[in-house]
C-alpha cells in the first residue's frame, strides 16, 4: 500500500491497485464513529455507445441503461441487498450520474461484513426477465417525478441547448419510452464491459485501520475470477459550436419564472493536476464575477433580478464541461442579459481586481477546509476527481499557487458569444 | 451548561475531530400565529446586512476576510416553540496557523446581533422592502415544488390551528401588516425576551468562549416553561381533499395522529415502529409498495416528534390511488396485529443504533441533539442509556403503540397529464 501524507491537514491516504485492477483508496479518520464506503464505476448515462466486450463494432444502447443497471444490482440471490445491509446496521444507497455509477454504504461496526456485502452485490449480477420488467414501472415513476420538478426541467433544458447531439441531453434515468426496450441481455453486455474491477474504485473513509481494511478487501477479491481487462472504447457524436441552440423556453405550472445562462466549454480532456487546477480557476473566476462579494451580485439583488436561489456552477466531467448561472427571477430576460453582459465584458468588470481576487482565494481556502469535516463530502470528491496523482487534499496548495493573470486568461478563453445559451421556465398561462 | 444570565445558556461541546469551530445562537419563544412571519423576515434581514456592514458586499467581504466564515440565519418550529437561529462556522485557526479568528468571528456576530441596519427605530427601508418582496416570492414558489405544495396542503388539513398549519416561516397574508418599524419591535422582543441558547462546537476552551462573549450585553429574561409538544385536543374528524394539476405524477400524502414525542414513553417504540413501517429501505411500505407491487419510486413515512404527526408520502400513477391507499393502511393494520418478525425488529434496532452513533460525526447534529434535549428539560442522555431504552422495547410495546395511531387527513394531488 502506498501512503501519502498531508501533514498540515493531518490527513493520510493509503492507496493500492489490486491484481485484478480494483483501485482502493483508504482515508482513516479515527475520531469519527462512522465509516463511509463508496464503490464506483467509471460508467454513466452518457456511455450509451461503445464497443462491447469481445466485439469489434460500436453498438448503441437505450438511454437510461446505466441507471437501470444500478437499480437492478440491488437485487441479489438473497433478496434486496438493502435488507442485508440493514441487518448489519448499515444503510446503503446509490446513484448514477452522467459519467459514474456509485454505490455507497455507511456503518459504525462490522467492517468486514459490510465490505463483503458491498463488493459482492456489485460484483454478482442477478437479474431475471421478470424482475427487469417489474423495474420498468418503478423507474417510470422516478422519471415522472423528475419531469414534474421545474428545476430539473430548467437544468436539462439548458443542457439540451448546449448539447443538441451529445447523449448528455437525455436525463440519467432515460425516458419512459427508452427504458421499455431494456432486457437482461443488454444489461449483461453493459455490465461485462464496464463493471470489470479495472474500471472500478473503492473508497473507504472514517473510523478504520487501513491494514485491516485492505486485508478484508483482498480476502474478498482474491478468490474471485474475473474476465481479462479490456480497454473501454466509447463513441460520442461530433458537435459543432454552430449546433448550439441559443434560446428556448418552456411553460410549467409555477408562479415564479426561472432562467439559466450556460457556457459550453472544451476543457474536459484535461487530466490529473491540470484538471484540478483548471476547475479551481473556474471556481475563482465565477466567484469573482457573480459571488456575493461582487458588485454584480449587489446590483442584481437591488434591481430585483435575483433571490436566494441564484447560483453558479462549473460542471467538469469526462466528455463535457460547461458553466451554468441563474435561478428564480421575476424578470428572466433582464437577468439573462445582465449575466451575458458580465460574461462578455469580464475583463472590464470592476470586480476583476487583484484585491478581490485575493479575497476570493482567502474565502475558498476556508471553504475547502470546512468541507473536510464531512466524510461524505471528501469521499464524493474522490469520485468527482478519480485521478491517481492528485486528490481533494491537493486543492489548497493548488489554490495558493494560482495567479490573477491565469484567471483573467481563462476568462478570455472561455466566455465567448458563440458558446453561450439561455433557457427559461415560465409560468403556464391558465 | 453554563448559565450566563437568567434565560441565557451557554453550551460548549468540546471535540478535536473537526477542522472548524461552529457557533449557534438560538433564540426561542412560544409559537404564535402573529409572530412567525415577522421572525422569518427578521432572520432574513439579519442575513443580508447590519449597521457596520450596510450592504451585502460589505457583509460578505468581511466574512470572506475571515477565511470564508460561513454565516446564515434560519427559523424552525419545534412543536409549540419557534426558534430563530444565527449560525456561524469558521476554520479552526490551528489548521491555518493564524490567531484571533474566533475572536473576530465573534465580533462579527456581536455586530450582527447587537447593531442591525436600523435608523430612528426602523429597519433601513430599501433592504426592508426588498426582503418583504423576496419572502412573498418564497411563499409563492411553494406552489412550484409539488412535493412541498402537497405537504403544505396536508398540514392545512391535519392541524387545527393556524400557527401549526402554516410553514415554519409564516404565511403570505401576514406580510401586509409588517412595517420596518414594527419589525424593529419584533427584533427588540427577540433580543430581550427570547430564551437564548448559545452553542459552540470544536477544539476551544471555555475561557476563550467566555472572553469572546464578553462584549454581548444580554439582559436576564424569564424562562419559558411550556410543554414543547403540540397535541391537538379537539378530536377533529377525518378529512380528505383531492386536487388536480397539469403534472405527470400523482402525489398521495397522509397525516396520522400518534402519541410519539421526543423521549416520551412511546418514543423508542415509535422509532422502531416507523423503521418497520416506512422510514427505512427494509420497511413494509418500501418493500411492498415499491419492491413487490412496483407502484412507486418514492414512498416513505416520517414522524414529527414535536407534533406527534406521522406523515406518509408516495408518488404514484393516478389510477393507483385507491390501491396504494389501501395497501398502506393494510401495512399499518398488520403491525397492529403483530404481523412482523423478530428479525425485522432487530434489524431496525441495529440501524437506529448506527444512526445514533453518527450524531457525533457532524457539528450540526451535535447541536441539534443538545438543543432538543434542552427543550424537554434533559441536560444529558448518554448513548448507553439511549441504547438500553431502545433494546428494552418489546413486540407488545410496538403493537400497543401502533394501536394508538389514527389516520386523520389525506391530501391527493392528481397529475392529469397522464
Amino acid at each position: 500500500m502506498d501512503m501519502k501524507v498531508y501533514k498540515h491537514l493531518e490527513e493520510n491516504i493509503y492507496t493500492e491497485k489490486l491484481e485484478n485492477g480494483l483501485q482502493v483508496k483508504l482515508i482513516p479518520k479515527k475520531e469519527y464513529k462512522k465509516i463511509y464506503a463508496v464503490l464506483f464505476v467509471d460508467f454513466g448515462s452518457v456511455d450509451q455507445m461503445f464497443m462491447p466486450r469481445g466485439e469489434s463494432e460500436y453498438k448503441s444502447f437505450p438511454y437510461g441503461i446505466a441507471h437501470f443497471l444500478e437499480h437492478k444490482l440491488f437485487e441479489t440471490e438473497d433478496g434486496d441487498v438493502s435488507n442485508i445491509f440493514s441487518s448489519q446496521g448499515a444503510s446503503v444507497n446509490a446513484y448514477t450520474s452522467n459519467t459514474k455509477t456509485a454505490y455507497m454504504c455507511s456503518f459504525t461496526s462490522k467492517l468486514q461484513q459490510n465490505i463483503d456485502v458491498l463488493l459482492n452485490f456489485v460484483q454478482t449480477p442477478h437479474f431475471t426477465h421478470h424482475s427487469v420488467e417489474d423495474e420498468k414501472s418503478i423507474i417510470t415513476q422516478e422519471i415522472q417525478m423528475y419531469k414534474d420538478d421545474p428545476d430539473w426541467n430548467l437544468s436539462l433544458g439548458l443542457i439540451e441547448n448546449l448539447y443538441p447531439k451529445h447523449p448528455l441531453r437525455i436525463d440519467v434515468a432515460g425516458t419512459v419510452e427508452s427504458i421499455q426496450s431494456i432486457d437482461v441481455e443488454m444489461l449483461m453486455t453493459n455490465y461485462d464491459t464496464f463493471y470489470h474491477p479495472s474500471n472500478v474504485q473503492l473508497i473507504l473513509i472514517g473510523n478504520l485501520n487501513p491494514n485491516e481494511a485492505i486485508k478484508y478487501i483482498k480476502e474478498n477479491q482474491e478468490p474471485k475470477i474475473f474476465l481479462p481487462p479490456v480497454v473501454i472504447d466509447r463513441s460520442f457524436p461530433d458537435e459543432a459550436e454552430t449546433d448550439i441552440l441559443k434560446y428556448r423556453e418552456t411553460r410549467f405550472p409555477v408562479n415564479i419564472p426561472k432562467v439559466l445562462v450556460g457556457v459550453k466549454g472544451d476543457k474536459y480532456n484535461l487530466e490529473e493536476k491540470a484538471a484540478l487546477r483548471h476547475i479551481i480557476k473556474m471556481e475563482i473566476l465565477l466567484d469573482l464575477l457573480f459571488g456575493d462579494t461582487s458588485s454584480t451580485y449587489l446590483s442584481l439583488y437591488n434591481d430585483e433580478l435575483i433571490d436566494d436561489s441564484f447560483s453558479f456552477d462549473y460542471i467538469f466531467e469526462r466528455s463535457f464541461d460547461y458553466v451554468s448561472i441563474g435561478g428564480d427571477s421575476k424578470f428572466p430576460e433582464k437577468l439573462a442579459s445582465s449575466i451575458k453582459h458580465v460574461l462578455l465584458n469580464d475583463q472590464r468588470s470592476q470586480d476583476m481586481t487583484i484585491e478581490h481576487f485575493s479575497l476570493i482565494k482567502k474565502k475558498l481556502t476556508g471553504q475547502y477546509i470546512q468541507e473536510l469535516n464531512s466524510l461524505e463530502a471528501i469521499a464524493h470528491q474522490f469520485v468527482e476527481l478519480p485521478f491517481e496523482e492528485i486528490t481533494i487534499f491537493d486543492s489548497l496548495s493548488l489554490l495558493e499557487s494560482i495567479t490573477f493573470e491565469e484567471v483573467k486568461n481563462i476568462a478570455r478563453d472561455y466566455f465567448r458569444e458563440e458558446v453561450i445559451s439561455v433557457f427559461s421556465v415560465k409560468p403556464r398561462k391558465s | 451548561m453554563l448559565k450566563i444570565r437568567e434565560g441565557i445558556h451557554l453550551h460548549i461541546l468540546p471535540t478535536k475531530k473537526f477542522k472548524t469551530i461552529s457557533i449557534q445562537f438560538r433564540f426561542k419563544t412560544l409559537l404564535q400565529e402573529k409572530k412567525v412571519t415577522k421572525r422569518a423576515l427578521l432572520a432574513n434581514i439579519m442575513d443580508i446586512n447590519s449597521k457596520l456592514y450596510p450592504t451585502q458586499n460589505d457583509f460578505r467581504r468581511r466574512l470572506s476576510e475571515l477565511y470564508g466564515a460561513n454565516f446564515f440565519t434560519d427559523v424552525a418550529r419545534y412543536g409549540n416553540y419557534h426558534v430563530l437561529s444565527l449560525n456561524m462556522e469558521c476554520v479552526d485557526e490551528k489548521v491555518i496557523n493564524e490567531t484571533g479568528i474566533v475572536d473576530e468571528v465573534m465580533k462579527f456576530l456581536y455586530q450582527v446581533i447587537s447593531f442591525p441596519n436600523v435608523f430612528n427605530g426602523h429597519f433601513q427601508e430599501a433592504t426592508f422592502i426588498r426582503e418583504v418582496d423576496k419572502l412573498r416570492d418564497e411563499f409563492a414558489s411553494r406552489y412550484d415544488d409539488k412535493t412541498v405544495y402537497a405537504e403544505d396542503k396536508l398540514n392545512n388539513l391535519y392541524f387545527d390551528t393556524r400557527e401549526q398549519q402554516m410553514t415554519s416561516y409564516g404565511q403570505e397574508s401576514d406580510l401586509k401588516d409588517i412595517t420596518s418599524t414594527n419589525l424593529f419591535d419584533t427584533y427588540l422582543e427577540m433580543l430581550n425576551e427570547d430564551q437564548l441558547d448559545i452553542y459552540v462546537v470544536g477544539n476551544i476552551t471555555e475561557s476563550t468562549v467566555l472572553r469572546t462573549l464578553h462584549p454581548f450585553d444580554f439582559k436576564s429574561r424569564a424562562l419559558i416553561d411550556e410543554n414543547p409538544f403540540y397535541e391537538d385536543h379537539k378530536n377533529k374528524p377525518f378529512v380528505k381533499k383531492i386536487e388536480t394539476q397539469e403534472i405527470n405524477q400523482t402525489l398521495l400524502t397522509m397525516g396520522l395522529k400518534t402519541p410519539i414525542y421526543y423521549h416520551n414513553k412511546y418514543y423508542y417504540a415509535g422509532l422502531i415502529f416507523n423503521g418497520l413501517f416506512g422510514a427505512m429501505p427494509h420497511s413494509k411500505l418500501f418493500q411492498i409498495v415499491r419492491e413487490k407491487e412496483n407502484l412507486a419510486y418514492s414512498i416513505s413515512s416520517e414522524v414529527d416528534v414535536y407534533r406527534g404527526l406521522l406523515f406518509i408520502y408516495a408518488g404514484i400513477e393516478s389510477e393507483e390511488v385507491a390501491n396504494v391507499q389501501s395497501i398502506i393502511l393494510n401495512q399499518l393494520e398488520e403491525i397492529k396485529n403483530g404481523v412482523f418478525s423478530e428479525k425485522e425488529v432487530e434489524q431496525t434496532k441495529e440501524v437506529i443504533k448506527n444512526e445514533l452513533f453518527q450524531i457525533d460525526d457532524t457539528p450540526y447534529s451535535m447541536v441539534e441533539r443538545a438543543f432538543s434535549l434542552e427543550l424537554i428539560g434533559r441536560e444529558h442522555l448518554s448513548l448507553n442509556e439511549w441504547m438500553e431504552k431502545l433494546d428494552s422495547v418489546s413486540r407488545k410495546d410496538i403493537i400497543d403503540l401502533a394501536g394508538l395511531i389514527d389516520l386523520k387527513a389525506t391530501y391527493i394531488l392528481i397529475g392529469e397529464n397522464n
